[in-house]
């Protein structure tokens, strides 16, 4: 086999292994981006492991409406009573 | 040994060929590099996979005989920071997006709370790269109303174009935000539903709301709601710079699904706790109206 060919047959080999790597590189951005999209941005999941800050206290709002600069909240709440949940 | 004038020539053209073909390749996975806004505070690295979730004040009705059927909160509007895209990360600011929760409330199902989520609150879209989007909130730098269009998708998030008009929030202004377990008065063709509503105190605004449907096995409402700022990136801003104006999160209240109940505020927390993420992001609990009611999270400068 002659330089030249010899030369032509190793080009060829290599420009086959870079259209492979290329594919591959563009198969792995368009998952990730896939990915990512699909799932929008999830938010909320931070509540796992149950580490709840629960020990204030819960001032009740007066009846009817939300509490707010115009509607205080007067006195301290009772804890909810324990118990399993039941339909209202 | 000498190569023939032909060998060389086409050696010649077979390396100029790669050259463009490594340039476009290097273009292409790199992607584009597309000027971030930055803020040096955050010099981090955005190219993070997890994100940084931080539930800061919570109240907890899983063992009570009720559930929550209600919660609200107000927030002032600050300018949230963007992470800092550093280096050649591919793309490295696809998860800048940070988050204030006016409220959040979710459902534990066999010991998870996946999918079921509602929540309401503002947002900032810096999320760049290919195929990337903030479910509707555009990526200009302001902060806009942002909600979870469904109660089982496990948060994804949206933009709130039902508040109004989908218009950018006023930095400053105070915000409420409040999530409603309804069963009626919800749509055509919803049998019940969550109406979720957000105003402008400031501007006296009266509620704009939307509904969605209500599809938890919980039969009245979550277990457990909470009032906070979430990231989705370590290298995100939570809350406000240290240095910044905090957004001062009061009133943070709820009701149950128990006959009669009122609405109650969160008071005399004794602290407030980041779930995850490093070092410098904090939080703290300061009383405005009533004793230690008053929550703010906040990113130190690094």
């Amino acid at each position: 086999m002659s330089r030249l060919s010899r030369s032509l047959t190793l080009g060829r080999a290599f420009v086959i292994v870079l259209v492979v790597g290329l594919l591959l590189l563009f198969a792995l951005a368009w998952s990730q981006s896939q990915a990512i999209r699909s799932g929008t941005v999830s938010a909320g999941h931070g509540i796992d492991g149950r580490a709840v800050i629960d020990t204030g206290k819960d001032r009740q709002c007066q009846p009817g409406a939300e509490c707010g600069p115009g509607n205080p909240a007067t006195k301290v709440a009772p804890s909810p009573a324990k118990g399993p949940k039941v339909q209202p | 040994m000498i190569d023939s004038p032909m060998s060389m020539a086409l050696r010649s053209r077979a390396m100029r060929i790669w050259s463009v073909v490594l340039l476009v390749t290097a273009t292409t996975v790199l992607g584009p590099f597309v000027p971030v806004a930055t803020a040096t505070a955050f010099a981090y690295n955005c190219d993070g996979t997890s994100r940084a979730s931080h539930h800061i004040v919570t109240k907890d009705f899983t063992s009570t005989p009720w559930y929550i059927k209600d919660a609200a909160g107000d927030a002032a509007v600050r300018q949230l920071a963007p992470c800092n895209q550093i280096g050649i990360d591919v793309p490295g600011a696809q998860y800048d997006e940070p988050f204030v929760w006016l409220a959040s409330l979710q459902a534990y199902n066999n010991g998870t709370d996946d999918p079921y989520i509602v929540q309401v609150g503002y947002a900032r879209c810096g999320r760049t790269g290919f195929l990337v989007s903030c479910g509707g909130t555009p990526g200009d730098n302001n902060m806009y109303m942002v909600y979870t269009d469904s109660d089982h998708s496990g948060g994804e998030i949206h933009q709130a174009n039902w508040y109004n008009g989908g218009a950018k929030l006023k930095v400053g202004d105070r915000y409420r935000g409040r999530l409603s377990r309804l069963t009626s008065g919800c749509g055509i063709g919803q049998a019940d539903c969550w109406q979720i509503c957000a105003r402008d105190i400031t501007a006296n605004e009266t509620y704009d709301c939307t509904t969605i449907d209500y599809t938890w096995p919980t039969s009245n409402g979550g277990n457990l709601a909470w009032w906070g700022a979430e990231t989705n990136n370590y290298a995100s801003q939570m809350g406000a710079a240290a240095t910044s104006a905090d957004f001062n999160m009061d009133y943070m209240q709820y009701r149950s699904s128990q006959a009669g109940a009122t609405w109650t505020v969160r008071t005399d927390l004794p602290s407030c706790s980041i779930h995850t993420g490093p070092s410098y992001y904090h939080c703290a609990i300061t009383s405005t109206v009533y004793n230690a009611d008053t929550l703010f999270a906040f990113t130190e400068l690094h």
